[in-house]
């Protein structure tokens, strides 16, 4: 299959999977706006669209080990409100303006009924998991309440070990890069969604490691490639604030390389550079890191890296993966390391 | 004359690569740099094995996490009152998942019992694949799967277990049973060692009470068995067939 190919089928599994779930999602928001109008809020960013990747992933799984959509479609939703739980959280602590195109929530309606959305939907985030009780047996929705609680605290842990760098004071390394992402990103992007559908497919009966391994070098891959697009990708389609990264000093893989890269006076103004506060970093400098990343080739650098840690995932699918019989949900997740890289 | 005897050249490595340090510019916060630069890898190798690194360390992070939740506490961990309420936690953990594992096969018919993929125990046989995944290329979802060919773990009929377990190490006792099996009249045979040479778990009784749909399960661990996973078949005395197994996990004694 050609890169139009993994994209064509990624694009409709993600539409068919996506759809269900987000109408689920909002069918049960409303129906609770009803009564409450936080939840009307809580609705708004799953209405404004998004890829629902890892709901869809989760429900993949699943269904390539045989398993009916119905089956996974609760641990998903419960996946799918997390998220936009973290995003609503995520928007505020990074200090960001857009999402998905239009402002912020914290934007609209101000920081403390934001972080109130946000926990609404973290623990409106719990409901499914308790309803696959019915769906699955107890045992098995236990499993998946345990997968979904160190999912959770490896989360946040992740998030804030990237926190604590912003105050750090010594150079990361690629490594300390990889590891943040496997917490922060990958845990709940790429690994929980294709142990849980493993698990569910298989009713607990495989060794989750081999998942844990090509969730984390395709949940690594994509972080790299969303961090590049932050830098140069097509503002209309990304739906966040272009260069928005560097304004809020997050160290990327290219940020990491530049600072590798750099020595003397500009090491100094780029270390200045990070450790101030979003509000005193201004448009000059954010252009001039910018220009050493292309000038220090810290944007090829972090390209070469997506595109080996991709390479590493589309062999760690052969070996999840590859004894099922061909379908198109296994096809999907094959095609997704290649998707990753040539999104824009 | 006798020739020389030609020896295999020393490898100069005898573990995978995941030297990652020539990359990554320099040892994680906090950590030791494990392994020497190796530069002379291409650029995508160093990568990966540097990757792989960082998911291996998470991947046994799990694994400590796991074995602190489920090994058998040393001595020196039961000491005192600290002691004692860890292993009553211990205890009540292990009766909460056996409790769940129970419930699970004898629940009221839900939906999961037509889902017999990777279930427990030899009865199940699993379905063939592709009687269960969506036809290629179909963008609807799949009926439920078939149920497969074999009976189905699990009882849709009332009843309840007991399991009675004499031991004086800690035990982990799992049940799996046939549809109606209260109904029968069963012999449990030994518990034999699914790994190794270790002794059979010889004092195991069952009684059905056929009225009142009830199952009386006894086993008595000896002093000093050899910890691991012992397996025993119910056995209807009717039919001689197989209708369900007995699964002991014995950890060392506390």
């Amino acid at each position: 299959m050609n890169t139009d190919g993994h994209a064509t089928l990624v694009q409709e599994v993600l539409e068919d999977y996506g759809g269900v779930v987000r109408r689920a999602l909002v069918e049960d928001l409303d129906g609770l706006a009803a009564r409450e109008s936080v939840y009307r809020l809580a609705a708004d960013y799953p209405m404004r669209g998004g890829r629902t990747l890892r709901a869809s992933l989760c429900i993949a799984a699943a269904r390539a080990f045989g398993a009916p959509v119905d089956h996974a479609i609760q641990t998903a939703l419960s996946l799918e409100l997390l998220h936009n739980a973290f995003l609503v959280h995520d928007d505020i602590e990074d200090g960001s303006v857009e999402r998905r195109g239009k402002p912020a929530l914290h934007v609209l309606h101000g920081v403390p009924t934001a972080i109130n959305v946000g926990d609404a939907l973290a623990v409106l985030g719990l409901g499914p998991l308790l309803k696959n009780r019915h769906i699955l047996g107890p045992a098995l929705a236990w499993s998946i309440l345990h997968e979904a609680q160190r999912m959770t605290q490896d989360s946040v842990e992740g998030q804030a070990l990237e926190l604590q760098w912003r105050k750090l004071d010594r150079p990361l390394t690629d490594h300390d890069y990889l590891r943040m992402t496997l917490k922060k990103t990958c845990c709940y992007t790429t690994i929980y969604p294709s142990r849980v559908g493993a698990l569910i497919g298989t009713r607990d009966a495989t060794n989750l490691d081999r998942f844990t391994r090509f969730g984390f070098f395709l949940g690594a891959a994509f972080q790299i490639q969303d961090d590049l697009l932050n830098l140069v990708g097509d503002h209309t389609r990304y739906g966040k604030e272009m260069n928005g990264d560097l304004m809020e000093g997050k160290r990327t893989l290219m940020v990491i390389h530049l600072r590798r890269a750099l020595s003397g006076a500009e090491a100094s103004r780029l270390d200045a550079f990070l450790a101030l506060d979003r509000s005193d970093r201004i448009e000059t400098d954010v252009s001039w890191v910018r220009h050493q990343m292309l000038v220090h080739g810290s944007l090829d650098h972090a390209r070469n890296v997506a595109h080996a840690l991709a390479g590493a995932a589309v062999h760690e699918f052969r070996i999840a993966f590859g004894a099922l019989p061909e379908s198109r949900d296994k096809r999907f997740i094959g095609a997704l390391p290649h998707w990753v890289l040539a999104r824009s | 004359m006798t020739q020389p005897r030609f020896k295999r050249p020393v490898p100069h490595r005898t573990q995978p690569e995941r030297g990652w340090s020539g990359l990554w510019g320099g040892p994680p916060i906090g950590e030791a740099d494990p392994r020497p630069a190796d530069d002379s890898l291409p650029f995508d190798h160093q990568v990966v094995n540097g990757a792989y690194s960082v998911v291996d360390d998470y991947l046994r992070q799990g694994q400590r996490l796991a074995e602190k939740f489920w090994l058998p506490l040393t001595p020196t961990q039961t000491e005192g009152f600290d002691g004692l309420a860890e292993r009553f936690m211990h205890s009540a953990v292990d009766l909460s998942s056996a409790w769940l594992e129970m419930m699970q096969q004898w629940m009221p018919s839900t939906a999961y019992h037509a889902a017999p993929v990777g279930s427990a125990g030899p009865f199940v046989q699993a379905p063939e694949w592709g009687t269960q995944t969506p036809s290629p290329g179909s963008s609807h979802f799949p009926a439920a799967p078939p149920p497969p060919a074999s009976e189905p773990i699990g009882s849709a009929s009332s009843g309840s277990v007991s399991v009675l377990v004499e031991s004086s190490q800690r035990t982990r006792v799992t049940v799996d049973l046939h549809r109606g099996i209260a109904a029968m009249d069963l012999l449990l045979g030994p518990l034999v060692a699914a790994v190794g040479e270790a002794p059979s778990i010889r004092g195991v009784e069952v009684e059905t009470d056929r009225v009142q749909q009830q199952i009386d399960i006894r086993l008595r661990i000896p002093d000093g068995q050899p910890s691991g996973i012992y397996n025993g078949v119910l056995v209807d005395r009717t039919t001689h067939r197989p209708r369900g197994t007995v699964t002991v996990e014995v950890g060392s004694a506390s």
